[in-house]
């Protein structure tokens, strides 16, 4: 080998030495500097995270019927990249039908390329399973391509407008945005799961390499102390007073006294929780929490509670009623009968403003006060519905002179309904102020029961003894001496209080003719298992009629009737049976 | 010895070649294994998934039904079925109602057949 020859070679040497070490550096810096960006970048492509969804839980009412729940879904896609040509007149007339779709708009829209076409949404689960399969007998048993089912769901009311306003609804996105569906939403919602998988080339999982995930967790099941038999009996006798008086508004609230257990809550206008968007702004207002509304004279039995609570009288005790017309601060208040002396039991029978207002002046205003607060006025209840509101109580220092008398006939305070019928509550089950519950417990995907709703009781209002006392005159408003005879159920005895307040106009002062009419009532008497609460603005009906014990009672009537019959509470005085004694026969 | 060396020399050498063969073999059943188990365990991943496809299909049709079970079975579901098939069901009156009396110790299980009483323990 020459000397130049040598030179040559060594230069290719060096060449190719030199080509090995740059691409053995390009190498490293592949491998070693930027492997984990390649890294992610080669996941990125073959590994995905797959989400897998949590199903919302379900509502029901205390025995265990579902009130709202999902419904599985379908959306129908296309996949215009797959459709053969040719085979779109075919795809469209079998789909134009089961879809409800007219068959050659469906052909041409299939005729696009568009590899992700939304045919349909809400499509059933029969539907989409029915199509299926005809799609995958089509064209002679090969199959028509092109066409897959998305899973989704709706949440679901089975029930329309029944309870609609406890329940609430969600929004488009499945999330509570009313009622239960809103104040329980995290124990609802549940958490969705996912894991990280790796696809083949053409897109299916390869499971042998499915990576760390986490399995979705299901909401929970909130169960309801609503007993859907009494919310029943509940919105069809509302439904027929509602559609008799045609107020502005109405409302039932039906509680266990003993427990604070709502039994039923309806409210009109309503609306229908399956298409909350078609419902009116005024047919979704809760007005069990969010209405406020001086109380009228139901009020008095706070006033007539205190003061005998506080001796300041027995249901004996004699008050001067001055003839139907009080003259206290300048003004003057008056009865709507006039009277002269009446006992404490006869204030509240006959309802007299005159009479309250006395009881009143007897306590003095910081015990009045005070009372009304220990009753729960002005003061959130705490049930487990979005909203409520306080309701509006003034301290002593901002009343006016006459607020004395005005107060203890439930004028110049605003209470909620809830809390009106709670204080009634108390009084029904001896002196405790129970916390109105709706929820009575939480129970987990796999029916265990993860969270209770045992009673609450908020506090001792009054005595066992001066309970039994408003009791007793609370009956005798039931009778034909008080205002409410028309509440009196067969066979129970029953307590209550009518109310018929004036409404506030919004100018000032009250509005001639408009009134809010309400009665609140318990039964049985001596051992109360319901409390009732019925309550209408602006019932239509002819003059001079509007009152509680005209408009109200009868719907009390009908509804206590019925519940203490779907809850088989024996009755007191026990009808005999057809004939009076029974026959031999009629024994065997 | 020239002879015989020259015949140790032309042996063929069955042991290496045993081994080899051996290892060859050996290598070649491992890899075939491996290939067999990888097909194993990909077929099982289908299956697996097939499987999970099924379970949520069920769970899909469970709570369809479970959704139009309620939807078919509302009272007020109910009471339309009732005036279609025209079944006259009206509330049993109250004067119709004979209670019995359990007392005050429940005496009422007096009145239950001993057969029950039996039954029950």
């Amino acid at each position: 080998m020459t000397g130049r020859m040598k030179v040559r070679f060594l230069m290719v040497c060096v060449a190719v030495a030199a080509a090995f070490t740059v691409c053995s550096m390009r190498l490293v810096q592949l491998q070693v500097f930027r492997h984990d960006y390649y890294w992610a970048l080669a996941a990125q492509t073959r590994t995905d995270k797959e989400t897998i969804a949590a199903q919302r839980g379900s509502i029901q009412d205390a025995g265990g019927e579902l009130l709202a729940a999902n419904e599985p879904l379908r959306t129908v896609i296309a996949d215009g990249s797959v459709i053969k040509d040719g085979t779109e007149p075919a795809l469209a007339a079998l789909l134009a039908g089961p879809l409800g779709m007219d068959a050659g708009q469906l052909a041409r829209r299939l005729a696009a390329d568009d590899p992700y076409m939304v045919l349909k949404k809400g499509v059933a689960e029969g539907v989409a399973e029915g199509l299926g399969q005809a799609l995958a007998a089509a064209n002679g048993g090969a199959g028509l391509r092109g066409i897959h089912f998305e899973p989704a769901a709706r949440r679901i009311y089975p029930n329309g407008h029944l309870l609609s306003h406890v329940l609430g609804f969600v929004n488009a996105e499945g999330r509570g945005v009313d009622g239960i569906e809103r104040a329980l939403e995290d124990q609802l919602r549940g958490s969705e799961g996912f894991r990280w998988i790796e696809r083949d080339r053409k897109g299916r999982e390869l499971v042998i390499y499915r990576g760390e995930g986490r399995a979705p967790r299901d909401g929970n099941d909130v169960r309801l102390t609503v007993d859907l038999g009494i919310q029943h009996i509940v919105e069809s006798e509302l439904a027929a007073a509602f559609a008799q008086f045609k107020p502005e508004s109405a409302l039932v609230v039906v509680m266990r006294p003993a427990t604070g257990e709502i039994l039923a809550l309806a409210n009109r206008p309503d609306f229908d929780p399956n298409e909350p968007g078609k419902g009116s702004a005024a047919g979704m207002i809760d007005r069990s929490v969010l209405l406020m509304v001086e109380p009228g004279s139901t009020f008095k039995i706070v006033t007539a509670a205190a003061a005998l609570e506080e001796r300041k009288a027995t249901l004996e005790t004699m008050i001067q009623c001055e003839g139907g017309s009080f003259s206290y601060g300048g003004k003057v208040l008056r009865d709507h009968h006039p009277y002269g002396e009446l006992s404490v039991e006869d204030v509240l029978a006959k309802s007299s403003n005159i009479g309250a207002a006395k009881l009143a002046m007897r306590l003095g205003d910081l015990k009045l006060y005070e009372y009304i607060r220990r009753f729960g006025f002005g003061e959130r209840t705490g049930v487990l519905l979005p909203g409520e509101i306080p309701g509006q109580v003034h301290p002593p220092h901002r009343w006016t002179k006459i607020s004395i008398t005005r107060i203890p006939m439930g004028h110049e305070v605003a209470v909620t309904p809830i809390q009106l019928v709670t204080a009634v509550g108390a009084v029904a089950n001896g002196g405790h102020l129970m916390m109105p519950q709706i929820v009575k417990a939480i129970v987990n995907a796999a029916g265990t029961v993860v969270q209770q709703f045992p009673p609450v009781e908020v506090r001792r209002v009054i005595s066992e003894e001066t309970a039994a006392h408003i009791r007793r005159a609370l009956q005798k408003v039931v009778s034909d001496k008080g205002t409410a005879a028309l509440a009196r159920v067969p066979g129970f005895p029953v307590g209550g209080k009518t109310g018929t307040a004036q409404k506030i106009d919004p100018k000032g002062g009250y509005a001639d003719g408009k009134y809010v009419v309400s009665f609140v009532g318990f039964l049985p008497a001596d051992r109360a298992e319901l409390a009732i609460l019925v309550m209408m603005d602006e019932a239509q009906t002819v003059a001079g009629m509007n009152y509680g014990g005209l408009v109200c009672a009868p719907v009390f009537r009908q509804i206590a009737e019925r519940v203490a019959r779907h809850l088989d509470l024996v009755p007191a005085a026990e009808p005999l049976p057809a004939g009076g004694v029974l026959t031999k026969a009629e024994e065997h | 010895m020239a002879a015989n060396r020259r015949k140790n020399q032309n042996a063929v050498p069955v042991v290496a070649i045993g081994k080899c063969v051996l290892a060859v073999v050996f290598l070649g059943l491992v890899g075939l294994s491996h290939v067999s188990l990888k097909n194993r365990l990909h077929a099982g991943g289908r299956q697996l998934k097939e499987c999970e496809k099924e379970l949520a299909a069920v769970r899909v049709k469970n709570q369809s039904a479970r959704a139009r079970l309620a939807q078919i079975t509302t009272r007020a579901a109910l009471e339309r079925r009732l005036a279609e098939v025209g079944l006259a069901l009206v509330p049993i009156a109250p004067d119709r109602i004979v209670r019995l009396d359990a007392g005050a110790g429940g005496v009422i299980e007096a009145i239950r057949p001993a057969a029950n009483e039996e039954g029950g323990r």
